[in-house]
């Protein structure tokens, strides 16, 4: 007995099965087996959101949830978000409304904005407010967020046309 | 050389988005904790849990016995040099004694962080406790344990700066006014933690990477406490997560994770937890301000006397240079006629404090202010028009030698006290539970900052590639503030090629780029502006050169616009930037198209009673704020806030509002909510589960005002605004809580609990 279990997932949209102790994090399995470092450690106690991704369509900190809980699911990391060098609507409006400073609060902060643009196609200033809660930035005082969630609706919008 | 205001430039000036920020929504951009190295070790530190203690034995047997533990070490295995800026204190590992709650004891290194965790707690330390001293009044007292043996009455340092005859002054003013301030100790709480990786090269350098804001001082500070060369060392930068003041200066783990890989022959990393941040990463100097300031009836400022005694923590670093400014700048703030501070640094059992966005200047407009709004109360003038018949202007020379270049302070009181006034309803519930109030308060600052007779300026090398595009290397730090997207502007601007064809070196390496100072003092834009200025100039001769000899004309005839390069007076005969590179690089042509400048402004410095004109150029601003107060739990809610900064010209207005804003998120904060809680040297709140930060739900309404005073040494007029935006949030609140509640908080934070008592006071002392 190592003490591994076996745990498949989808990630990105790409099957993985990594092997993986009982007390082992999803933030780690991510960034450390799969290297997929977009996800960021912040806190390690669910109060900074950096570490979010979208565990079967709901934002989840990752740094709280045992890697084996994410059993079967499917997982959505900031780097599942470009498709073919072509960015997210999000990420484009998170560029041009100046809402990205040191960078290290954005993957989760814009996963926590596509988990509300998807319920929510234009949500309020409130409702915006509600969503990103969760994230602590230490950089931009928040003004952009809001400002670059509302232009993201407005070009999802367009998207669908 | 004095760079006329020019109005029809064609990158600078614009919104843009951040050169980087690409990286930054796809989660490729690399920070410290995402590099990885093969056979890299991960280490931890064993840090002290009593806040004096002397350390009678350390046994590390069991640590090192643990399987997948490659190296245990303590203060026997690291050099024994002290280290520090000014006052030189601290051992990368504690010798005989601990001296606060986290002082690095030992440290491992392990194949993984839960082993070297592992192995940490396998140490065995046995202390004897000491009595300590946990604020500056018992520190000061007659008697009081000392925190090093070698400083006498725990006094890291003083000052005395006089300037004028306050005596004199003080006997012919109308009115003299004594108050007492108090500000707390906050963090800096970057998002990115801390963090370091350690190698040793096959040729014996050592090559470090780490999340910081000064390579160059990092590399100098690293060689200085491990006893080696400075170059011998290279540090890389990746993207940094935040700095505000917080990572200019290495940190012990920085030496510790050196000596691990040296004693593995791996590659060593260690990133901090949140807890060890809040334990040891450094606070802003926390200030106790007795102000003493007369005036005239009509409002015109006298003499000022400051008392400052700030609480330094175990060990100095910057908290020295901190105090000095704490001790003069805001003596430039207004036409005093005389000023004198006295100032003292004070040795606690309790975390090291250091820089935070402003630097000490900050805390000192705490109290300068909030009493600026007490006097004008008191002797029934407008706080606003006081401010104003007092404030600096163009063309001073203030009482410790500042030449005023350019200053648009009364320009920003003016803006945020009337659009404060005209959104606020005076008549809004005025005696019922929630009442408004409105407040302003206005700063100066510096763009860098002279230390006596020292290099204060800047170094950047650019150069064309042969397909034209240009490489600007820098070694001055992009913590997200957008330093890189500057430089591309000005070099795109200066160069006439499109922003597109810049790119600025994604991370900084002490070999490579030229030597700069780093991120602090608010200092890139205009003086690592001026150096990627000057150097795009001299590529940009060389570059009209070579065009001018295959035009067959004189280079003072072409001009280059949007990457192409014409004849002035026939557009038609032309050749575009890639053109001549290609005729010039790989060929017998040999054209170096390529220039390193290192730039120091053309200021004074200081004399030994720090007297001078030290900063490329100083900046002023103002804040105006609207709260609302509930009067019967004491809770202030932020609703408004106005702010204008100059800043001289702004190279990217989207990158300036976003300094406003982030500083004054982080400014209300300091304000309202944020406090590092001692108790007994123990800090209560190490979790940003009780260390509270701005959310977005606490944000007011921001508008921003961007006032343009064209500083004739800054490039293209740009003035610095990183620091300047946090300065006046928190006195402009303190400001508005007294005008919507009628009591005074004069230590910060303004807690509902604070609010709470006073009011009720003020009410039982009119009933």
């Amino acid at each position: 007995m190592d003490g591994l279990n076996a745990l498949k997932m989808t990630v990105n949209g790409r099957n993985i099965e990594v092997r993986v102790t009982p007390d082992e994090l999803l933030v780690d399995v991510l960034r450390e087996k799969l290297r997929l470092t977009g996800t960021k450690k912040g806190c390690g106690e669910g109060e900074c959101g950096a570490c979010t991704v979208i565990m079967d369509g709901k934002t989840v900190n990752s740094c709280l949830v045992p890697a084996l809980k994410a059993q079967n699911s499917e997982i959505i990391t900031i780097e599942g978000l470009e498709k073919n060098g072509e960015l997210h609507p999000i990420q484009e409006a998170f560029i041009e409304q100046g809402a990205v400073q040191c960078g290290f609060c954005t993957p989760g902060v814009i996963l926590s904005a596509k988990s509300l643009l998807d319920q929510k196609p234009f949500p309020s200033d409130n409702e915006i407010k509600m969503a990103l809660s969760g994230h602590l930035c230490r950089c931009t005082g928040y003004v952009k967020f809001i400002t670059a969630v509302k232009t993201a609706a407005a070009k999802l919008k367009r998207v669908e046309q | 050389m004095a760079i006329k205001m020019e109005r029809r430039h064609s990158v600078l000036g614009k919104a843009l988005p951040f050169i980087d920020s690409r990286q930054k929504v796809t989660g490729k951009a690399e920070y410290l904790a995402d590099l990885s190295f093969p056979g890299m070790l991960e280490g931890k530190i064993l840090r002290s849990p009593h806040p004096h203690a002397r350390i009678k034995s350390i046994n590390v047997d069991k640590a090192v016995k643990l399987p997948g533990v490659w190296a245990v070490i303590t203060a026997r295995d690291v050099p024994a040099n002290k280290f520090g800026l000014s006052v030189p204190d601290v051992n990368i590992l504690a010798i005989d004694k601990v001296r606060y709650v986290g002082d690095e004891v030992a440290a491992v290194a392990a194949d993984t962080a839960a082993i070297a965790q592992e192995a940490i707690g396998l140490i065995e330390v046995e202390y004897e406790e000491l009595p300590g001293v946990f604020d500056t009044t018992q520190a000061m007292e007659p008697g009081a344990p000392l925190v090093h043996e070698d400083k006498k009455g725990n006094i890291a340092t003083t000052y005395h700066i006089k300037r004028g005859n306050v005596d004199e002054d003080f006997a012919s003013c109308d009115f003299i006014f004594e108050d007492e301030f108090e500000t707390s100790l906050v963090q800096p709480a970057y998002m990115e933690p801390m963090g370091c990786v350690a190698k040793y090269e096959s040729n014996g350098r050592l090559t470090i990477w780490t999340s910081i804001q000064s390579a160059f001082q990092a590399r100098s500070e690293l060689a200085k406490a491990l006893g080696i060369k400075a170059s011998d060392i290279t540090v890389n930068v990746p993207y940094v997560g935040g700095g505000f003041g917080g990572k200019i200066w290495i940190r012990n783990l920085h030496p510790i994770c050196a000596a691990l890989a040296g004693k593995t022959g791996r590659p060593v990393r260690i990133v901090l937890t949140r807890e060890e941040e809040f334990l040891t990463m450094r606070p802003r100097v926390a200030a106790k301000i007795k102000l003493k300031t007369g005036v005239m009836k009509d409002g015109t400022l006298v003499a000022k006397e400051a008392r400052i005694i700030a609480m330094n923590g175990a060990y100095s670093w910057a908290a020295p240079k901190i105090m000095l400014n704490m001790a003069m700048r805001t003596d430039c703030l207004y036409r005093y006629k005389s000023t004198q501070t006295f100032a003292a640094l004070v040795y606690t059992n309790t975390v090291p404090t250091s820089g935070f966005r402003g630097y000490g200047n900050a805390q000192m407009h705490f109290a300068v202010e909030s009493q600026m709004d007490m006097i004008a109360r008191r002797i029934g003038v407008d706080p606003v028009v006081m401010r104003l018949k007092n404030a600096v202007r163009q063309g001073d020379k203030t009482l410790h030698g500042w030449n005023v270049r350019s200053c648009g302070l009364s320009k920003c009181i003016e803006t945020v006290a009337a659009e404060i006034k005209k959104g606020h309803d005076k008549n809004y519930d005025p005696s019922g539970r929630f009442r408004r109030g409105i407040g302003i308060a206005c700063m100066n600052h510096v763009s860098g900052n002279r230390s006596g007779d020292n290099f204060d300026g800047s170094s950047a090398t650019v150069k064309f590639q042969e397909d034209g595009k240009v490489l600007v290397f820098t070694g001055e730090s992009d913590m997200g503030q957008g330093a890189k997207t500057v430089m591309a502007q000005i070099a795109a601007e200066t160069l006439g090629v499109p922003l597109k064809d810049v790119i600025v070196s994604p991370f900084i390496n002490t070999d490579v780029a030229p030597f700069c100072l780093g991120t602090y003092s608010s200092r890139v834009t205009t003086v690592g502006g001026n150096a990627v200025l000057r150097a795009s100039q001299q590529v940009k001769a060389q570059l009209l050169i070579l065009a001018a000899k295959v035009l067959d004309t004189e280079p003072n005839n072409l001009v280059i616009r949007d990457g192409v390069v014409s004849l002035i007076d026939n557009p038609e005969k032309k050749l575009t930037v890639a053109e001549v590179c290609r005729i010039g690089i790989r060929t017998r042509e040999s054209a170096g198209l390529a220039s390193t400048v290192s730039y120091d402004p053309p200021t004074e410095g200081t004399d030994a009673d720090y007297y001078g004109d030290y900063s490329s150029a100083y900046t002023y601003g103002a804040h105006g704020v609207e709260v609302e107060v509930d009067t019967l739990t004491g809770t202030v809610k932020l609703l408004r806030v106005s702010a204008a900064h100059d800043v001289g010209y702004a190279v990217n207005p989207l990158g300036v509002t976003g300094q406003i804003e982030g500083g004054i998120s982080q400014g209300a904060g300091w304000a309202l909510y944020e406090n590092l809680v001692l108790k007994d040297g123990f800090i209560q709140n190490t979790s940003l589960k009780n260390y509270v930060i701005m959310t977005i739900k606490d944000m007011p309404e921001i508008t921003c005002h961007i006032i343009e005073t064209n500083d004739p040494i800054g490039p293209y007029g740009a003035k610095g605004i990183g620091e300047p935006t946090l300065i006046p949030t928190p006195p402009a609140i303190a400001n508005a809580v007294e005008d919507a509640i009628g009591v005074r908080i004069t230590s910060l934070p303004i807690t509902p609990e604070k609010v709470y008592r006073a009011f009720n006071n003020s009410i039982k002392e009119e009933g």
